[in-house]
């Protein structure tokens, strides 16, 4: 009790807290989805700040591209599953609070079951279709969703679903951007990201989660604040009081299908594939496994080259870009076959 | 009249520039009719599927009215994390 007492009395003598509210943190069960740029700072101050359920989902393993902005990983860990190294440097920083590893990719087959163990989620994710997946399994389960996401020197933060005062909830994801095609979206590894924006949004993101369960201040519910590194403005949007969706499923998001680079070896000589790079143009000068260039903005507008009867293998440095790829070349062209090349070229280079 | 448009994310990228002033026939215009109308000058805008557009710090759709004195930002979504 007295180790409770001197490791967070500095936030229970805060105006507005109180032990009541430290109880609260306590009892508080949280998930953080991804542990990458945001879900790291995120998850190191909810652990100091001594919430007492600490899930993190994350299926990826530590990469070299991203220790400037994943701050619970060194270079000798790169390989290792984030999920772990992680988990371990947190129950390090926090021996007092119970720490759940979950070292797996939400899907909308399990969402209900993870999310639903748990008060509140928070998305750290990198990639549309799991905020999406995060969005609407919480509002079927009726749990608040932190949202937070970062691009270049901006990002974004708010808070989800919120229960009002009459029964109803505040606006989701959905009300801001119905659908997103996201090819047309650079991520942080074709975009670029200063890492300080991705501290800044992933401890916006654990102050409303602090916030939330203490009850203070006032929650970026029905708002969604932006934030420019560049300039240091930050605006608020205001969305409304209530949302206006009206989500009755789960999306189940597109199943990509893959090839691993082991698979992609045995056939790259005997002409099996179309290989389509779509990574950025530098990106293709640098290095490729041959095949034709189409950025993969450009995917959309290039069917004829794609519908050469040949199944065809889109590749890119991680994976993820190519399993976009796929999706918008399906929908052009329903009756080809289009693989992702699995973990991209860093996995084909370690073949 | 003319209309300042501050642009966000990857908006700045397809509008030029994180501001731009757009001409537009008449004194008003509503706020779906200048989404329709950025899309057209703007064919990526309309390639993201979705984007957000914000009258005075305020989400903006539908009938609602757009004047010269207005602050409009166009906020498209973000994935990175």
């Amino acid at each position: 009790m007295m180790d409770d007492f001197l490791r967070y009395n500095c936030q229970v003598i805060l105006p507005s807290f109180g032990h009541r509210s430290q109880l609260m943190l306590q009892q508080a069960k949280v998930l953080v989805v991804g542990a990458g740029g945001l879900g790291c700072p995120a998850a190191q101050y909810l652990a100091a700040a001594g919430i007492g359920t600490l899930g993190i989902a994350d299926f990826d393993t530590v990469s070299a591209r991203n220790l400037h902005r994943q701050i619970l990983f060194s270079p000798n860990e790169v390989g290792l599953k984030k999920v772990e190294v992680a988990c371990g440097r947190l129950t390090q920083q926090n021996p007092q609070i119970t720490i759940v590893a979950h070292d797996l990719q939400i899907t909308w087959q399990n969402a209900a079951d993870i999310l639903g163990t748990y008060d509140l989620v928070l998305d750290c994710t990198d990639n549309f279709d799991t905020r999406y997946l995060l969005n609407d399994t919480c509002v079927l389960l009726k749990k608040p969703l932190v949202y937070g996401a970062i691009y270049q020197f901006e990002g974004q933060v708010a808070v989800w679903n919120v229960a009002n005062s009459d029964g109803t909830r505040s606006p989701n994801y959905r009300d801001v951007y119905p659908a997103v095609n996201a090819s047309q979206i650079p991520s942080c590894a074709e975009g670029g990201v200063i890492p300080t924006i991705a501290g800044i949004i992933g401890c916006m993101q654990a102050n409303e989660v602090i916030k939330y369960f203490a009850n203070a201040g006032d929650l970026l519910a029905g708002r969604i604040l932006m934030f420019d590194a560049q300039t240091m403005q930050s605006r608020i949007i205001r969305i409304g009081t209530v949302t206006k969706t009206n989500i009755t499923a789960g999306a189940q998001p597109f199943e990509t299908p893959f090839i691993t680079a082991r698979e992609l070896t045995q056939e790259i000589g005997s002409d099996k594939y179309l290989l389509v790079d779509v990574r950025n143009l530098e990106e293709h000068e640098a290095f490729n496994i041959g095949g034709l260039h189409i950025p993969l903005n450009e995917v959309e507008m290039q069917p004829t080259l794609l519908n050469t009867g040949k199944p065809v293998v889109f590749y890119c440095a991680s994976g993820k870009r190519s399993a976009v790829a796929v999706q918008i070349a399906k929908k052009l062209l329903p009756g080809v076959s289009f693989f992702s090349l699995q973990n991209g070229l860093d996995a084909w280079l370690k073949d | 009249m003319k209309i300042k448009i501050l642009a966000f994310g990857i908006a700045k990228e397809i509008l030029g520039g994180s501001s731009l002033k757009m001409d537009i026939a008449g004194d008003a215009i509503t706020a779906a009719g200048l989404k329709s109308l950025l899309e057209e000058n703007y064919p990526r805008l309309k390639q993201l599927s979705s984007f957000m557009l914000a009258v005075n710090n305020g989400y903006a759709e539908g009938n609602e009215t757009i004047t010269q004195t207005d602050e409009i930002a166009v906020i498209p979504p973000v994935s990175g994390g």
